[in-house]
């Protein structure tokens, strides 16, 4: 890189904020997808969003691409790097900038993890609903990027909903300040159009997010089945009386075991063949009520136990377990592809035994856990990088999946995002048109197409766009 | 010219397609009403071959929420577009075509014991495309959320005559852009719905709705905060009135025995109010009816003032909008507002009406409060609309990228889009 351009960026984040040690730029290499890895030219951390446009403006005038890192937790490759390419993160970006309990609403530098904000709201009854697995490491500004989802987005709605207002730096460094917050914004809805853009229209660094009165009364519930099977049937019925909820998540037997033997044991049955984890929350009468039907929901299908937990603690641990599953099927294997399709919930069951026979025709191990009541489901490939046989095998299966699940109605991604991994499947949900749509958006965004390269709409349909467009 | 496109919109769409509309405002315009989505294609792939602009809608009923536009040469309904494509009771989801009744819609779901969501005033004209188009969240929107929340997906006719989707009929789905949250809203001005998925919402087991009155505009808006605070969560809690004669509507929806056990704090907010009444089944969905179709639909004729903030400052925005009115001796505005939404429309009538939306503007653009005048002739507009939306730049960029001869035509929304 250009030693005048390092010199101005380092002025603007200090030495602190910048990272061009190689050594260093090992961890910036990937995200949650590890499969696919790519060293950034460099790092910039900078700490508010004066520092953050001020280094897009420079950039910009070097025309280097530019992609925006959280945490790195995402599963897709939305934050792979891209060669001779820079790494803006928002590692050093973590203040809550306001708590404003009267109206409900936090704004926070994008670098906030995900987590820290609910216990910020925690003493005035309030929380932040979106809750991704990962959500002790993954940060608000990559939630937002990739309109991260959670268990509890069954009943809350996924980040999107949750957004009232953004401040964005665009691809040329000047600051578009949607922070609001405002319910009906005048014109277009820039906020909503961002949310889920995965760092193609800019990068968010203040985000106003909606905060949510925490419920009186929760009850978690724990159903043990003998086969997913009946756990999907269970499920399917529940939505089809329009039970209400907050969280369905089932865990397939392979993953209760190795969730029971990690640090993130939560008391599942390890005979199991899955589990069901319910949750209901609201008033006490509602609760009990809502409870007793899915009770007899499950009572219907061959369940062989249902428990609920005890006190706030087992109830702790049970979601510890749920979500600590993909950090504990690092005993299975030494990495996990994490798939991610949603399915109508009238075709869970179907479209889980059409996985579990994707992973057997390829000699592939499968672990499933996965959102059921959104029909969100998360097939997990067990396998080793080191096999390239294998590693070609569980992409394979990744495509087919996913191409399953689209001839069964479904999408390519519940809340993982499109990143680099799904990039190809676009084409085989989306015509050219719906492609040409979504190429023309981005190009009002990023005219030059260099906030994260790669990702999300194929180049392929976004060339095609700007030939039709030259001049013949 | 006007002869030459009706003739040219005739051969479309058949002489039986073809009439008037009057815009809001007064202009006449031709009028195409397509039978499928071939002939809205050849209608849109005309306007652009013939460098024309078009006004897309549904049947009208939420027209006056935009300015009409500075030029337009026909428009375009998607009336005759009808009908469900898929409901899937199992799944929560629906289906159809633009032209779709909200009421056949609502009651087509409600047979599979789902509610449809956004419940906007005229059901029985107002259209699904219409309604996403216009953004319209409805008279539940404090449970449910704002209309945007509920489209899934939607299959959209775009400015060069193709057909593009965007999203699905999936309740949980981050695919692609979301292309479907920026044509909410956007009121024609981007594309021509054809098809819209929307999420369906349980119908509650039992429905209860109070309704009390008081001389005081004070008086129910603290009821309404009252509410905000009790046990049971508000569906709607909402104040109508003018003057000295002011009702809140408070609905709530639910398990029986949460609403058997909780209502007597509802009764206890509602406490400073007179004539409360409690309300149970169709007696409680009519309250909300009512309040449904309080709705002050701009037409042009008065200045509406439609508010939006948060709570906090919509309270000082209310007492503001009181007193400018009251020290320059209007008449007393007529108000509908969801205080713990956050929203508020008010009709100024009368001898002053436009100096008093004049001296509106000015102190509301200084108290923080975002105030839009919709249905008002141009020149109007432009006077009371101070500042500029934020991102207006990026609106005009996504206006120009994806309707760059300006089909769609332009000068509906603020800023000229």
């Amino acid at each position: 890189m250009d030693a005048s351009l390092l010199r101005a960026l380092e002025a603007v984040v200090g030495k602190d904020g910048l990272v061009s040690q190689p050594t260093r730029l090992v961890p910036y290499e990937s995200d949650g997808l590890a499969i696919l890895r790519q060293r950034p030219d460099l790092v910039l951390l900078p700490r508010d969003t004066g520092e953050a446009a001020a280094c897009y403006r420079l950039l910009h005038e070097a025309q280097v691409p530019i992609v925006a890192r959280g945490a790195g937790t995402g599963l897709s490759g939305g934050a792979t790097p891209v060669a001779g390419g820079v790494v803006v993160g928002t590692a050093r970006m973590r203040d809550v900038l306001e708590l404003n309990t009267e109206d409900r609403y936090a704004r926070v530098q994008a670098g906030l993890v995900n987590a820290s904000l609910s216990r910020e709201c925690d003493p005035h009854g309030l929380f932040y609903a979106p809750d991704p697995s990962s959500q002790r490491a993954c940060t608000i500004g990559g939630n937002v990027a990739e309109n991260s989802g959670g268990p509890h987005c069954f009943k809350y709605g996924a980040t999107t909903q949750h957004v009232l207002g953004l401040v964005i730096v665009q691809h040329d460094g000047t600051v578009l300040d949607l922070s609001g917050p405002i319910v009906d914004p005048d014109g277009y809805d820039l906020v909503g159009l961002f949310v889920g853009s995965e760092g193609t229209f800019g990068m968010a660094t203040e985000v106003t997010l909606r905060l949510t009165p925490k419920p009186p009364v929760v009850e978690t519930l724990l159903a043990v089945f003998d086969g997913l099977e009946a756990a999907c049937d269970s499920v399917t019925e529940m939505i089809a009386e329009r039970l209400e909820p907050s969280a369905i998540e089932i865990l397939d037997q392979l993953t209760i075991r190795a969730v029971e033997d990690s640090v993130f044991a939560a008391g599942y049955p390890t005979d199991a063949g899955a589990v069901l984890l319910v949750e209901v929350e609201g008033l006490e009468e509602e609760v009990a009520v809502t409870s007793e039907d899915i009770r007899a929901i499950f009572a219907r299908h061959p369940v062989l136990e249902v428990r609920s937990a005890r006190d706030p603690e087992e109830r702790l641990k049970l979601w510890a377990g749920r979500k600590g599953a993909f950090g504990a099927m690092g005993r299975i294997a030494p990495d996990l592809y994490v798939a991610d399709a949603c399915v109508p919930r009238t075709k869970l069951a179907e479209m889980v035994r059409a996985t579990i026979e994707i992973a057997r025709e390829r000699g592939l191990r499968l672990a499933t856990v996965f959102h059921a009541g959104d029909g969100n489901l998360h097939p997990n490939i067990c396998y080793d990088r080191r096999d390239p046989d294998e590693v070609e095998r569980v992409l394979d299966a990744g495509r087919a999946i996913l191409e399953r699940c689209v001839d069964a109605g479904g999408s390519l991604t519940g809340e993982h995002g499109v990143g680099i991994e799904k990039l190809e499947q676009m084409e085989y949900l989306f015509s050219e048109a719906d492609l040409a749509a979504m190429c023309r958006v981005r190009d009002a965004w990023d005219p030059e197409r260099r906030m994260n390269p790669g990702k999300l709409v194929p180049l392929r349909a976004c060339g095609e766009i700007r030939a039709a467009a030259l001049p013949s | 010219m006007s002869d030459a496109i009706r003739e040219r919109l005739a051969e479309i769409v058949g002489a039986d397609g073809v009439s008037t509309w009057v815009e809001p405002g007064g202009r006449e315009l031709p009028l195409a009403v397509p039978r499928d989505t071939d002939a809205a294609t050849e209608l849109v792939r005309f306007a652009g071959a013939d460098r024309l602009a078009l006004v897309p809608f549904g049947l009208g009923t939420k027209a006056g929420w935009c300015s009409p536009a500075e030029h337009a040469d026909f428009a375009l309904s998607t009336r005759a577009l009808s009908g469900i494509l898929t409901y899937e009771p199992g799944d929560g989801t629906v289906s159809a075509r633009a032209g779709s009744r909200m009421a056949d819609l609502a009651a087509t779901v409600r047979e599979g014991g789902h509610r449809l969501v956004p419940e906007v005033t005229r059901p029985a004209e107002a259209t699904l495309g219409g309604v996403v188009a216009a953004g319209a969240s409805g008279a539940r929107r404090l449970r449910f959320g704002p209309a945007r929340n509920h489209v899934l997906g939607v299959r959209a006719l775009m400015a060069d005559g193709t057909l593009a989707k965007s999203g699905g009929q999936l309740v949980k789905n981050v695919t692609g852009y979301d292309l479907h949250r920026l044509y909410c809203g956007s009121h024609g001005t981007l594309c021509v719905l054809l098809e819209v998925s929307l999420r369906l919402f349980a119908l509650a087991e039992r429905e209860l709705a109070f309704t009390g009155e008081t001389t005081e505009l004070e008086v129910a808006l603290a009821a309404c905060r009252r509410l905000g605070e009790v046990a049971l969560a508000p569906e709607v809690a909402a104040v109508v009135g003018r003057g000295d004669a002011w009702r809140v509507t408070a609905a709530f929806s639910g398990r029986a025995p949460s609403l058997e056990a909780h209502t007597g704090e509802v009764r206890d907010a509602l406490g400073e109010l007179s004539l409360v009444t409690e309300l149970e089944g169709a007696a409680a969905e009519a309250a909300v009816a009512t309040v449904r179709d309080a709705e002050l639909a701009p037409e042009g004729s008065w200045p509406t003032l439609r508010l939006a903030a948060t709570r906090s400052k919509l309270a000082g925005a209310t007492e503001l909008l009181l007193s400018a009115a009251s020290e320059l001796g209007a008449p007393p505005p007529r108000i509908l507002t969801h205080p713990l939404v956050a929203t508020l429309d008010a009709r100024l009538d009368g001898d002053g009406a436009d100096d008093l939306a004049r001296e509106l503007a000015t102190v509301l653009a200084a108290s923080g409060v975002h105030a839009r005048w919709p249905g008002l002739p141009h020149d109007l507009r432009r006077e009371l609309e101070l500042d500029p939306p934020a991102g207006l730049a990026m609106m005009r960029r996504l206006k120009d990228s994806l309707d760059p001869d300006g089909v769609f035509a332009r000068g509906r929304t603020r800023g000229g889009i």
